[in-house]
């Protein structure tokens, strides 16, 4: 049982700079939480915070209904598993994994049977007599997780584990972590700033920058319903792509976004429920359009889903094209930004050649170029 | 037949395989006589630098078996005619040697003890844990490195007199419990060495005192042997302070033991570099067995790895 609570939680450097301020999350038993964000916007500090090894200038920090703001880290009950893995190099595997239970004065039988057991789980019991030196970077990995969780620590905190090894081994990782957290059934708090693994691993994302908490929710709730410009953007890979467009009222009640600058001035209609949803309709106002890759259509994609004459298309030259294999990318400039598509491997399409591109209007995200917020965002949904 | 034999090479036709391998052989042998010539140049070179730089060590040891008829000579005796062990022999019969040697042991090996304690905690402080003032603090022990040892003799010298503590052993050692250059040489160690490793023993539950005594003295074993070598041939080597607070022959160590074969009513030059060559030995003897460790901790930090 482990539940988690900041309250209202900084962390001051110098007098101007904060690492995270006013930071508020509950952390339920058995949650898997991602800080996911650029480097530098206070996740890592916020899970020190958590860990103890920093100190909290402002606010409260709840484990378990008990302030823990001025216990010492080793008496909150947490394990952290650190990007550098962080094992004693004068210690062997076995020594590693006892090292906790032994300072802790736990039986010795006690002990050997843990270890046992941990390294079954993580299938490292062959290299229980190595150092940390004789180890790659997966076994490091693997042993590192394991003195975490010798310990029953009532919740792991893991400061971008998988960041050191290759992408293999990762995705690799990732489905072990995975069935780790299935298995033991403690609360994870997980920080990266790698994406995937945030929306792979996570049932809680916390989505950061400068300090502040932009979003919290599920990984498939924030992708499809980001808060702000920021989430948008930070969230998915291509990342979405941005318009500057201008509303415009139509006869028939009809809403137009209208693109601006090199925009070919070319009209999306919204549909009704989307025009309902964005309230504030006024001629003219000027808005962002978002659409993620996967959203835009060629020619077939369009005639397949039906969207081919909802909206107009836009025609645009190819100025990049990467075929990963199971999907084809393809890079456009527009607005003096480049653009992604991601199409089926069958578009041909080549470097140079144009391509007329339709957006499914279903999936556009709108946003305020002011406050940046997503005029499109249901409350309710989170 | 392996493949590679069944390989067409790019020249087949033009030579024949055996021709191809006589070729090789020739160029094989060239190639490794060319290594061997240079190999012997650069251990002549180096045999050739390391006797220039020995001559005058080599020197004394070869005045230290002559009678000392055969040095006050017009001639340059470089090796002695008839050796002779009787210099030795006469430097202990002078001077309670052995009591000089073993007051410098005693000396010099409370100071390294004591100096690796003081300094390791200190540079632990600076280097791991958080608190107001640290960069000015260390910045101004690291300024006592530019005050010379003479600049303050005299204030010590009062100081242990009024402590009614001259002429006995811990006014030898007492002034020199602690160094600013064994801090800095911990310290710069102790910086390559990951924060995380720190931070996770905290977490694991362990005390800072535990963490020193079983994670950080282990591996740091070769900056304690850098730092024991150095500081031990430096307290072995000590001549003013020795000299200035010990009176008697009980505590006298041997630096100030040597000088004491040379007076103006006996002076011997034999004599004294027989002593010179047998207090030489321990501190010859302390860096070659440490010497590896000297030179991996005095360079470690230099560079990352």
């Amino acid at each position: 049982m482990s539940e988690i609570a900041l309250r209202n939680v900084s962390r001051q450097f110098d007098p101007e700079h904060y690492g995270v301020k006013d930071f508020n999350l509950d952390i339920h038993d058995k949650e898997f939480v991602i800080f996911v964000g650029p480097s530098g916007c206070g996740k890592s500090t916020t899970l020190r915070l958590i860990a103890g090894l920093e100190e909290i200038t402002d606010g409260e920090l709840w484990i378990d209904g008990q302030l823990c703001n001025y216990l010492e880290p080793k008496e909150r009950g947490m394990a952290m598993v650190f990007q550098n893995y962080a094992l004693y190099p004068n210690m062997t595997v076995y020594g590693n994994l006892a090292y906790a239970l032994k300072i802790r004065k736990v039986p010795k039988k006690e002990i050997q049977e843990r270890v046992h057991q941990v390294a079954k789980i993580l299938e490292i019991e062959s290299l229980l007599d190595r150092r940390p030196s004789a180890l790659s970077g997966g076994q490091k990995q693997r042993v590192a997780i394991g003195s975490a969780i010798i310990r029953k620590p009532k919740a792991f905190l893991m400061d971008e584990p998988l960041s050191n090894l290759d992408a293999k081994l990762r995705a690799q990782m990732r489905v072990e972590l995975l069935k780790l957290h299935e298995q033991l059934g403690t609360t994870m708090i997980y920080v990266t700033h790698d994406q995937t693994e945030a929306m792979t691993l996570g049932t809680k994302i916390v989505v950061m920058k400068a300090g502040y908490i932009q979003q919290v929710g599920a990984p498939a709730k924030i992708y499809n319903n980001p808060i702000n410009l920021f989430v948008a953007g930070f969230l998915g890979s291509p990342s979405m792509n941005f318009f500057k467009c201008r509303i415009k009222a139509e006869a028939d009640n009809r809403v137009a976004l209208v693109m601006e600058e090199s925009g070919q001035g070319k009209k999306f209609y919204l549909s009704d429920p989307l025009t309902k949803r964005m309230g504030i309709t006024a001629n003219g106002r000027q808005v962002i359009l978002g659409i993620r890759p996967e959203d835009i259509y060629d020619e077939d994609g369009a005639r397949e889903l039906g969207i081919m004459d909802q909206t107009e298309n836009m025609e645009e030259i190819v100025v990049n094209r990467e075929m990963t294999g199971a999907e084809t990318i393809l890079y456009f400039d527009e607005q003096n930004k480049t653009h992604a598509v991601r199409l089926k491997p069958e578009n041909k399409t080549q470097t140079g050649d144009k391509i007329k591109l339709y957006f499914d209007m279903e999936k556009i995200h709108i946003f305020d170029p002011e406050t940046e917020k997503n005029l499109l965002y249901r409350e309710e949904v989170q | 037949m392996s493949q590679a034999e069944n390989m067409a090479l790019p020249i087949e036709g033009q030579i024949s395989r055996s021709e191809l391998l006589e070729i090789k052989n020739t160029m094989n042998t060239r190639a490794l006589a060319k290594r061997r010539g240079r190999t012997a140049l650069r251990l002549t070179a180096n045999v050739l630098f390391a006797f220039v730089v020995l001559l005058p060590l080599l020197y004394a040891v070869s005045i230290a078996f002559m009678p000392s008829s055969e040095l006050f000579t017009t001639e340059l005796n470089i090796l002695p005619k008839h050796p002779t062990w009787s210099n030795f022999i006469n430097a202990f019969k002078n001077v309670p040697l052995l009591k000089f040697i073993m007051n410098s042991f005693i000396m010099a090996g409370c100071i390294t003890i004591g100096q690796i304690i003081s300094c390791s905690l200190a540079a632990f402080s600076f280097s791991f844990l958080e608190f107001k003032g640290k960069g000015i603090l260390f910045m101004l022990v690291m300024a006592t490195m530019m005050v010379p040892g003479e600049a303050t003799i005299i204030s010590n010298y009062l100081t242990v007199g009024k402590m009614g503590i001259l002429d006995t052993y811990p006014v030898l050692i007492l002034p020199y419990l602690t160094s600013a250059m064994g801090i800095f040489l911990f310290r710069q160690f102790y910086m390559t060495f990951p924060v995380s490793l720190y931070e996770s023993a905290k977490l694991d539950g362990c005390g800072n005192l535990r963490f020193i005594v079983k994670i950080l003295i282990p591996l740091t074993k070769s900056a304690i042997g850098a730092m024991a070598v150095y500081t031990f041939i430096n307290a072995w080597n000590m001549y003013m302070w020795p000299l200035l607070v010990t009176g008697s022959n009980e505590r006298r160590t041997v630096q100030i033991g040597i000088s004491m074969l040379d007076s103006v009513d006996s002076q011997s030059i034999t004599l004294m570099i027989a002593g010179v060559v047998m207090i030489i030995i321990p501190s010859i003897s302390i860096f070659i067995i440490g010497q590896k460790q000297l030179i991996r901790g005095m360079f470690s930090g230099a560079v990352k790895g």
